[in-house]
């Protein structure tokens, strides 16, 4: 497709008519840091560039979901930035694992993919996603869309 | 040999028949050859004894051979056999005598591969010469099917098929000797009954099978299955498995018959096949996403500080990375559309408001190439049950070829209309038309018109492809008119109750 569908997919989009709410998270409605969990490093490096000197958001990266998981606690996140296809320990499970480790409210997720078909679209949204972001993405606005997503105003 | 002498000619004069006689009784040898040379244009060589009949054969074929079953060096069935061996495909009557146990050896004769028999004292010439023409025609006949059903074998061996019949009141299913082969048992130890072959098949396929059957039993004409058969040893194997009924008529009863094939090997290159496709994409997708963003952060935090001719080729990169991002895309989207991976979700769709959003999608686009978008919508709202996204990525691929094909300044038409059972989407450039040559491929994968159309147009080859793939698979159908200089029309038409 030449223009391609909206690279950025919120909650709402498409997810409107299931009804349990109660899986929703909630945007944590504003972003100061991020943590980022992504097992190719150029792409890490994007990412620290995008979401830190383009978009002025403290941003600490992860190499696999196991690391992860060890320092989120630390780390304190205001949202996590999440790779589906890692080695190992893949996006589905980190999120997971996030959620059922974690004493306090887990920090919401956005998963960040080249998987983006409908149906695997819904399904992270159904986990409990905040959103979704399609690889490529475009590093200028990548930032924009994370605090979007986060609902921040 | 005997395939050049027609059967009503045989005999006839200027188309001699060679015979050849095996008797040892010298009178009647005599006897035969006088009869034939008054039946018609027979040339007769008279063998007394098997030895020197093979030896006859050996030097000069027969269109036949008149055979007496008890010679010095040879007695009945065996002498049947010997001739078979040394000319197989020669057709041999026997000379007989009246009595109870010639005829019965005789009968016996051509049970083992004799065409047929002849009793000696009661011949007369026009009996043996309509002997010898149905004796040489059967031969005919036989060596043909025979030839046929080594082909047929050999064919099945090459296809890994086999077939099978089952007649009614039959215990046992026939199984063609590949069909043995398949399934890996011997046909001396596996019998074939309805109740051995659902022991050797996995418990799913069992009830598959006897649904299919009761189905067919039941008035069905044909069933197809997958069924999954346990060999001997080791995994089980696919086997694709027709089924058809025979219909019933006052002289042949009905009954089931069908070939099965074995897919083990194409089911496996399959799933490998899926797999490569997910690994290529994220193997593709990951230097790509590097590759891409990498540009666009150059051009975002640096493009300033380049100088003109570092900013171009910044944008060839760029340009060139998303051509290479749409390609892969494409590729992926085609082969899931056509493999069925691609997961379709039909819901109501009011189609003008759907085609008002898509072409405010697009108008960025077309400002880019100087065109303007135009809709015609009928007076009627219509509503179809469609997946949207697919249909937005069909008739976006569409619009995206009307741009890309029309002289700037031109328009762009999309009209929405409803005819008999069907809506009719279509999408009119004023481009230079396809040209006839080139419009019987149009819709196949990587095919433009020219090269140069890649350069000018960032298509990857496979959007119309895509738009055939999505429309089948959402029950419509698509197609074009044009003319050189008139511009295109391409339509999608959808069924208006899917």
């Amino acid at each position: 497709m030449l223009l391609g569908e909206p690279p950025v997919l919120s909650v709402g989009d498409g997810a409107e008519k299931k009804d349990d709410d109660a899986a929703r998270p909630v945007p944590p409605g504003k972003v100061d840091h991020v943590l980022c969990v992504e097992d190719d490093p150029d792409i890490r490096a994007l990412v620290e560039l995008a979401l830190g000197t383009v978009g002025g958001l403290a941003v600490t990266s992860c190499a696999s979901g196991r690391e992860a998981l060890d320092r989120v606690a630390a780390v304190r996140p205001d949202v996590v930035l999440l790779d589906v296809m890692m080695p190992e320990m893949d996006g589905i499970e980190t999120f997971e694992r996030l959620a059922a480790g974690s004493e306090t409210a887990p920090p919401p997720v956005i998963f960040m993919t080249a998987k983006v078909q409908p149906r695997e679209v819904e399904r992270y949204l159904s986990l409990g996603a905040l959103g979704v972001i399609a690889k490529p993405f475009d590093p200028m606005t990548l930032a924009a869309d994370v605090r979007r997503l986060c609902g921040c105003p | 040999m005997a395939q050049g002498v027609q059967l009503e000619e045989i005999g006839t004069t200027g188309n001699p028949c060679r015979v050849l006689l095996v008797e040892d009784n010298v009178a009647d040898a005599r006897l035969t050859r006088e009869l034939m040379a008054e039946a018609g244009d027979f040339e007769v060589r008279w063998a007394s004894r098997l030895g020197e009949a093979l030896e006859s054969l050996r030097r000069e074929p027969a269109d036949i051979v008149l055979l007496d079953l008890l010679l010095p060096d040879g007695i009945g069935i065996e002498v049947i056999e010997r001739l078979r061996a040394a000319a197989p495909e020669t057709p041999i009557v026997v000379l007989s005598g009246l009595g109870e146990d010639d005829l019965a050896l005789a009968r016996r004769a051509v049970l083992r591969g004799a065409q047929d028999y002849l009793p000696k004292s009661a011949v007369d010439g026009n009996l043996l010469k309509r002997t010898l023409s149905t004796a040489i025609e059967r031969a005919r006949l036989e060596n043909a099917l025979r030839r046929r059903e080594a082909q047929l074998e050999e064919a099945q061996a090459l296809a890994r098929m086999g077939d099978w019949w089952w007649r009614p009141g039959d215990r046992e299913i026939g199984f063609s000797a590949q069909l043995f082969r398949l399934i890996g048992r011997d046909r001396d130890g596996f019998t074939a009954t309805l109740r051995s072959v659902l022991r050797i098949l996995e418990p799913a396929a069992r009830t598959q099978l006897l649904r299919a059957i009761r189905d067919l039993r039941a008035g069905a004409s044909s069933r197809e299955l997958l069924l999954a058969v346990r060999p001997p040893e080791g995994a089980p194997r696919f086997f694709r498995v027709e089924l058809r009924r025979q219909p019933e008529t006052p002289d042949r009863p009905g009954g089931l018959y069908g070939v099965c094939q074995d897919v083990t090997e194409q089911r496996l290159v399959e799933r490998m096949k899926d797999e490569f496709v997910s690994v290529v994409s994220h193997e593709l997708r990951t230097p790509l996403t590097a590759l891409l963003g990498a540009l666009r952060l150059l051009r975002g935090l640096h493009g300033e500080r380049l100088d003109e001719q570092a900013r171009e080729l910044l944008e060839v990169a760029a340009r060139n990375g998303d051509r290479l991002k749409l390609l892969v895309d494409d590729l992926l989207d085609l082969e899931r559309i056509e493999n069925g991976g691609l997961h379709f979700e039909p819901q109501p769709v009011e189609l003008g408001g759907f085609l008002r959003e898509l072409l405010a999608q697009y108008d960025s686009y077309a400002t880019e190439f100087g065109i303007e978008l135009e809709l015609e919508l009928p007076a009627a709202e219509l509503s179809c049950r469609t997946d949207p996204g697919r249909l937005a990525q069909a008739v976006g691929n569409l619009l995206a070829n009307a741009v890309k094909f029309s002289p700037p300044g031109e328009k762009v038409r999309v009209c929405l209309s409803v005819a008999d059972s069907r809506f009719r989407i279509a999408v009119t450039d004023r481009g230079p038309g396809v040209p006839p040559e080139f419009q019987p491929r149009l819709f196949e994968k990587f095919a433009q018109a020219d090269s140069s159309d890649q350069r000018r147009g960032r298509g990857t080859g496979l959007g119309l492809a895509i738009v055939k793939a999505i429309v089948e698979r959402l029950g419509g159908s698509c197609g074009f008119e044009t003319g050189p200089g008139r511009g295109s029309t391409f339509h999608i038409e959808l069924p208006r109750a899917a």
